[in-house]
This record gives C-alpha cells, structure tokens and sequence, in this order.
C-alpha cells in the first residue's frame, strides 16, 4: 500500500476516533447531575442569577444542537470558556500544558535512559545478583505510589538535607530578580534561549524531584519490557552463531539481541507519554506543579463542562497522535515491517 | 558507528551532570536583595509568604465573590470597614470619615475622606463612588445584590455622596461589605475588559498593588507608596502568595520558614505546629456556621417533634473534639456566637437520648426505623462528622445515608424535583455583610417554587409569624437597631423551637505564622482576609 497511504489512512481514522471521544466526552459529562449555572453565576447566586447563567451559556437548547454549536466553535480554534473562571479554555491549556510537557518529556528520558540498560544487563546476566537486584528494583518502581515517593523525596531533600526545592516551577528569587521570559513555555527551553542561566539552573533544580517521581513507573516497565524480549532473543540460532564467529559480547547485546526490542519500546513510550498527559494530578499536587492533571481534577471535581471537555479532547489528540507517529515510526525500527 | 557504547556513555553523562550541577549550586533564596549600586545601600524589602490551595476566581472588584477578597482586600478600599467583634464602634471610618441617615432611613449621606488616591494617579471623590456603585448594580453580577435597596447615587460635592433607597437598610454596614462595596478610578477602569483585569491590574486606593500574577502559581502585591494612611518602616513591602495546593506541602513551607502564613492547615496537622519552634499558632473565632438544614415538607420532618429529636440527639461536643479537634464551640441558636443579633435567649438543645427517644414516640416513631438521605458538600471534612451523626441517630433508631458532593451538585438535587429532593442538606454559612437578616431571611424566609429564587433556603420551611418578623425588622435595622435586634430575637427563638435547621457548630480559625511578624489577626466580618497593613516586624 505504501507508507504514505497507511499515513493518510492512519490520520483520518484518527480525526474519527477523535470526533467520537468528544461525542461520548459532550453526552458522559452531563450525566452526572451538577449546575454549570450555579458554577458560572458563583457561590452566593440567586436562582435567577443560575437560570440566567444557563440561558446564556446555550444550556436550555437541545443535547444536538448544543454539541454543534461546541465543534463549530472548535474549529474556529475556540475551546469554550472555563465555568469557573470565566477564562477561555485554549489559554489556560496553552498555559498548563507546556509545563505538563516539560515534566513527562524529562521523565520519560530518565526512565529510558535508566529502565532500558537496567534490562539489558538483566537479560544478559540472568538468575545473577545483578538481575535479582533490577527485577526487583523495577517492580518496585512499577508499584510504589507516586505521591508517597514524592513525599518522601520532600523529606529527604528539602527537609533534611536542604539541597533541593521543595516545590514550584521556579523559587520566588528567580521571578522577582530574574524572570523568564516566556517563549515555548518549557522553562528549561526559554532560559537557555534568552540567556537566562540564574532561570535555567533554578528552573533544573526545581524538575528533578518531580520528574524522578514520574519517571519510576515507567522506567520499572522499560526494564521488563526490554528484559523479556531480550530474554527471547537471546535464545536464538542467530545469537548463537554471532557468539561462535567471534563478535563481542557488548556489539551482540546492544547491536544484535536489543534491536528486536525497540519496536514494542516504541509503542509502549508512546502510550505512555500520551497517557501522562492527564494522570500526573497527584504528583503535580504535591510538588505544586502547575500542570494538565491538577487543571483537569478540579474541572471535573466542580463540573465545568468546557474545561473538561477542553482537557478531553487535548488528551484524546495526543494520545492518537502519538499512536499514529509511533506506528508509523515502527517502520524505521524494525525494516521488515512494510504497510 | 564502532563507539556508538561511547557515544551513549557520553550522553548519560552529560545527563548525570545536568542534575548534579544544579544541585551543588547555592539556593536562590528570597533574602537576597538585588546587588547595591554604587550610590546607596540596598533597600531592605519585607516580605511577608503567604501559600495556600485557592487562587483568583473573578478580578473585576465589583464581581469578585469568592476567595480573591483575600488580595482585592488589600487592593480596594470600601467607604466603611466593620470593627472586630465587640469592639466600638461598630462600623469603622475607612473612605468614608463620618455619615448620616435620615428620619425614615431612606437617605444616607457620607462625607468622604480628602487627599486619597488611586494606585494609577487619579484622586478619590464622591464621582469615584458613585461610579463605582453604579457599576456593580449594573454589572449585577457577584454581591451586587446588597445594593437592592439603593434607588439612586447622588454627588453633591466633591466629597460628599447621597445614597436615595428605595425601602430603608444599614447602608453604613452595607458599604462594608468584603464583597462587592469596592471603589475603583472611574478613569482607569471606564472601558477595561475582563482580559485587562485578568492581566494583573488593579484600579483601588488600597495599601497594596497588584504588581506580577501568574494564574494558578502566585500574586506579587507591593505597597503603594502614596497610600493615604502613611507608611512605618517594619510593615510589610511586599505580599508573595504562592499557590501550593497540597496541606502536606504547605506544613514543610512553613517548618521551614519558606512561608510565613498558610490560611488552611488540616486539623491533625495542629499539635505539631505547636510544638514547632519559631511558629505562632493562633485561634480565632469566625462567623462561620455548619448547618444541617431538614426538609421539612417530606416526611418524616415534616412533624416538628421529629426535627426536634435528630436535634435531641446531635452529639454537638463530639463534632467540636472529633471533627474540629477541640477549635470550635456548640451554636447556640442560628446566629454565630459574637455576631450582631447572636442571643442565648432560645431554646438550646444539648445531647440527650431519652428526650430524643420521647419526641420520637410522641410523633409514632417508638423506635425510629426510618432512613434519613443527607447531602453533604464534600472535601470540607464532614465524612467525619456524618460518621459521627449517624452513631448517635443509630442509637434512637435512626438510619443515615450520607453523599458527599460539589456544591453544585447539591444544589441541582435540593431545587429540583420534590420527590428527589434529599431529606438533609449539610451546608455551611458566612455574612456577606453584617446583619442577622444575612443568616434569618437568607437561609429561612419562606420561598415559592421554584426554590432558590433569591435565597439559599433548603429546609423549604413556611411560616408566616417568621417571615413577618424578619421582614419587619430587616426594615427597621437601617435606623432603629434596637428594635430591629428584638424582632430577630423573637424570630430566632421561634425557629429554635422548630427546629427546620440544626446548626452543628461554631467553627474557628487555627491560623500559624513565623514569630517573626506581629499583628496577625482574624475579623470574623472578613473571611479569608489577613489585615496586612497592620502587621508589622517584630523588633
């Protein structure tokens, strides 16, 4: 069929998925009984203050014609506006999502950078100490709860040993004294960009321990993952007669045996990435982190609609998106996979 | 590549260095001023911390409505400001220097106070009020239902201003009002949009000015130097509020001296800041009342003996020990203990099971056995408390399932279909300004359906000697006080003896702070509001 047809074909399908999230998202939310009214019109409304709130917020027309009137305004860019805070949506999403971004990109190479060898010399020295040891360490990561290891990271660093922030983005001497001039929103981009190196060491102090926290989990997965396909691999006639004419042991671990590994490495970092995009609420509560999964918990927890919808379809983007990428990048990894 | 395990090394290398570098960098701390210039010494700016979870709702001071009175407060002036309880007078000179009301109360004149001026230049005047009043009415959004009873705004002179009502109210206590009674430039915010507010402006006269906001991470106010009430140098320069969502966080900030205050510390979370050096904790009682309002058109509630037997059987200390960890006290009656029209002339139900027990077989219930829906707004720490309430019903028979819910969920469910209607709403209550009407009509004066029209009545409870009495007197109350307070009397004792609302407890403020500040206080009359420029350094 050829790659670019399945990446047409992989897009619309997309943009389908899509469109039938935001049906499904529109129909789930108000099922459960709330009053974006009374959210609108604020906590001391009069009932005519709500019904004038609804009225204006097109809540009296019908379920049909209201979500038309939602995807007509989603094409012109517009995302609505938040019930609670009167603001349009697209800027508080363009405000919390690079910091969101921030954190998962930075987790996710910690995780790879750590999960992915932890497996290899797991694979390769298998029923040792070594890979007792990782085994062990990646199930931990897989198991322990996130903001229970932020927490006690807190203790650790910020209580006792005071060499680390104990939470923000930045310290309050860097706004006041040095403030970051907003180009990307990804702090570490901006201050390298304008010269900021007071704002971008601050900036660095301030991602470590939530981006460690985050990284735990998936870093636990990576070294299974990579583990037991290796594992399989490493059992074959190929490795065997790669052994036999002499090649090193470290070219056939990371050249011959690993390579089969980064195709299933590469969806599940996909998923993964997409997947944090909305589930760092807890850790972003507890590191004060002003992030996509706090933003989305307290829209839900009040009911605002726009808000939830809004974060929604953001996560239901890029979780597709990134399928489709990872799919297609799945034919540079592995060259026998042909569309 | 042949080094490509080079290449790799290198690059977690290069990662290992990127964490450890920062870490063995100093820490940046808010102590270190700016680098002195040649000519002079560095200035020193005291800065006082403040963190907590909630951050601005609306920025517009005539909409705000919500916890953002805790900088509008100190960004806007009103004309009055309602004294500490107890203190006199009652009402306080702020814009306004002295006032007066006429014969039948319909006209109110202030005389302002000379030499203000607003943080964008221009000076305050009778044209700055009138503007300002007229635009919240206008707006009609957030508080600006206490200025009903206004008819007209009339400038006399430049400091003088005429308020014409339509029926007679406290305007002096209504100008006080931490909600919705601020006055702003006319110049400044004639033409301003909602997006303007949201950038970070203020257009008040107060001590303080909006000088950074981030939304959602922190709001920088400076002083303003031309504030009309002058400047010492141990008062605070400069206000950081920091958004910090989570308590735990919060509780470290302030061990560690980060922050100087946090508003809302969990109960649990009190002992330990006590014994924590370099920490203050003080408690301060509120006007901050927890209500079960009963529905009193569903059976069983709907019998008067009944209602009186749940409340027979409210362990009201056990909520003050185990739910509010001793800081708070029993209500006595609806009004909140040190509140105008608070009396201890009602009927006060204490923690008695057999009389509980009586009222029930009286009303055909000898052993209880019905079921009780509560609805209770979750996230405030009631799971706690419906635990409790429903051990001590369970011993005269009574069963109850409680829900917790958002605010407006309960809402959705106590104004619409009857028969879906909950038999218990848990809710709590605080003036918006002060007056016995704000709690008495608000919550109790009677309503046709639909429900919520213009109050927040979820007992549904009809009676017309009540409404009588609390109409009357919230006319009287503009300009004779006394009699006014004796028919709020009389209308409290009258629901005491029925019942519709069961207030469960007084709540008070536990608020910590660095030892380092003095003057940190609480007026019950301003929630969520610290005096800022009262407090000062310690020297």
């Amino acid at each position: 069929m050829g790659l670019r047809a399945y990446a047409v074909r992989r897009i619309a399908q997309a943009i389908v998925i899509i469109i039938g999230i935001s049906l499904i998202g529109f129909v789930l939310i108000r099922i459960v009984p709330s009053n974006p009214g009374a959210l609108w019109a604020g906590r001391h409304a009069t009932q005519e203050q709500m019904e004038a709130a609804e009225t204006e917020l097109g809540l009296n027309k019908p379920l049909s014609t209201q979500y038309l009137i939602f995807a007509g305004k989603l094409f012109q860019g517009d995302l609505g506006t938040s019930l609670s805070t009167k603001r349009p949506i697209s800027s508080d999403i363009g405000k919390y999502l690079p910091a969101s971004l921030e954190l998962i990109v930075l987790s996710l190479i910690i995780a790879f950078l750590i999960g992915v060898p932890l497996g290899i010399l797991s694979s390769s020295k298998k029923d040792t100490v070594a890979d007792h040891g990782s085994r062990i360490f990646a199930i931990a990561g897989v198991s322990i709860a996130g903001f229970w290891l932020a927490m006690m990271l807190q203790i650790i660093f910020f209580s006792k040993l005071d060499i680390l922030p104990l939470e923000g983005r930045v310290s309050m001497d860097v706004i006041i004294n040095y403030p970051i001039r907003r180009v990307t929103g990804l702090n570490l981009v901006d201050t390298l960009i304008t010269g900021n190196w007071m704002g971008f060491v601050d900036a660095a102090r301030h991602l470590i321990l939530p981006s460690l926290v985050l990284a735990v989990y998936p870093m636990g997965m990576f070294a299974r993952m990579t583990r037991t396909k290796m594992l399989e691999v490493l059992d074959e006639d190929y490795i065997c007669a790669a052994r036999a004419s002499g090649l090193s042991e470290k070219t056939i671990l990371f050249r011959y045996a690993f390579k089969p590994s980064a195709g299933p490495l590469l969806t599940i970092l996909g998923l993964t990435f997409a997947y944090m995009v909305t589930s760092t609420a807890l850790v972003e509560f507890v590191f004060s982190w002003p992030g996509l999964g706090r933003y989305w918990v307290s829209a839900v927890i009040v009911g605002d609609y726009p808000a939830i919808m809004g974060i929604t379809l953001v996560a239901a983007i890029a979780f597709v998106f990134v399928n489709v990428a990872v799919d297609l990048m799945q034919t540079v990894v592995d060259p026998r996979i042909k569309y | 590549m042949k080094y490509k395990w080079l290449v790799s090394l290198g690059l977690i290398g290069c990662l290992i260095a990127s964490f450890a570098l920062p870490m063995c960098a100093p820490a940046p701390s808010v102590e270190e001023e700016t680098p002195p210039t040649e000519e002079e010494a560095p200035p020193v700016i005291n800065t006082f911390t403040w963190a907590d979870y909630t951050d601005w709702t609306e920025m517009d001071p005539s909409a705000a409505f919500s916890v953002e009175t805790t900088w509008i407060s100190q960004c806007y002036e009103t004309l009055t400001h309602y004294n500490y309880p107890g203190e006199t007078p009652e009402v306080l000179p702020c814009l306004a220097t002295s006032w007066d009301v006429s014969e039948d109360g319909l006209k109110w004149t202030f005389h302002l106070r000379e030499g203000v001026k607003f943080h964008c230049g221009y000076g305050f005047d009778a044209g700055a009020v009138k503007y300002s009043i007229d635009r919240t009415m206008e707006k009609g959004e957030g508080a600006a239902w206490i200025w009903a009873p206004v008819e007209s705004v009339k400038v006399l002179d430049t400091y003088t201003v005429e308020f014409d009502l339509k029926y007679a109210a406290p305007l002096d206590v209504i100008a006080s009002s931490g909600y919705g009674a601020y006055i702003t430039c006319p110049v400044c915010t004639e033409g301003k949009t909602s997006d303007w507010f949201w950038a970070g402006h203020d257009t008040g006269t107060g001590p303080y000015k909006i000088t950074e906001y981030e939304k959602g991470e922190y709001t920088i106010l400076e002083r303003f130097d031309d504030y009309w009430g002058g400047w010492e140098d141990n008062q605070i320069d400069r206000f950081i509020y920091k958004v910090v969502p989570e308590g735990a966080t919060r509780l470290k900030l302030l061990k560690a001296g980060e922050i100087d205050f946090t508003y809302n510390i969990a109960r649990e979370s009190i002992p330990e800041l006590v014994e924590a050096p370099g920490i203050v904790v003080k408690s301060f009682p509120t006007y901050l009342v927890s209500y079960a309002h009963l529905n009193t058109q569903k059976a069983p509630l709907n019998d008067v003996r009944v209602r009186q037997a749940i409340a027979y059987a409210t362990p009201y200390k056990d909520f003050v020990d185990f739910v509010l960890m001793g800081y708070g006290q029993q209500s006595q009656g609806v009004i909140p203990y040190g509140m105008l029209g608070y009396s201890e002339n009602c009927k006060q139900y204490n923690l008695d099971l057999d009389k509980a027990r009586a009222l029930l077989t009286e009303a055909g219930y000898p052993d209880g056995g019905f079921t009780l829906h509560v609805n209770y707004i979750s996230g405030v720490g009631w799971d706690k408390l419906v635990e409790i309430w429903g051990a001590s019903l369970g011993e005269i028979g009574i069963t109850l399932k409680a829900t917790g819910m958002p605010w407006s969920q309960a809402w959705s469910i106590a104004t619409g279909p009857l028969e879906e209607r909950q038999d218990i709403c848990i809710y709590s209550w605080w003036p918006t300004y002060i007056d016995p009407y704000d709690f008495l009509g608000s919550m109790l004066h009677s309503e046709e359906e639909p429900i919520g029209a213009y109050s927040f009545h979820l007992t549904y409870y009809k009676n017309p000697e009540f409404d009588n009495l609390v109409d009357t007197a919230n006319e009287l109350i503009g300009y004779n006080r006394e009699e006014a307070l004796g028919l709020f009397d009389q209308a409290q004792c009258i629901l005491m003896e029925d019942s519709p609302i069961i207030p469960l407890y007084d709540y008070t403020r536990v608020l910590p702070y660095q030892d380092k500040w003095t003057g940190v206080s609480f007026n019950p009359a301003y929630d969520y509001i610290l005096p800022l420029y009262d407090i000062r350094l310690v020297s």
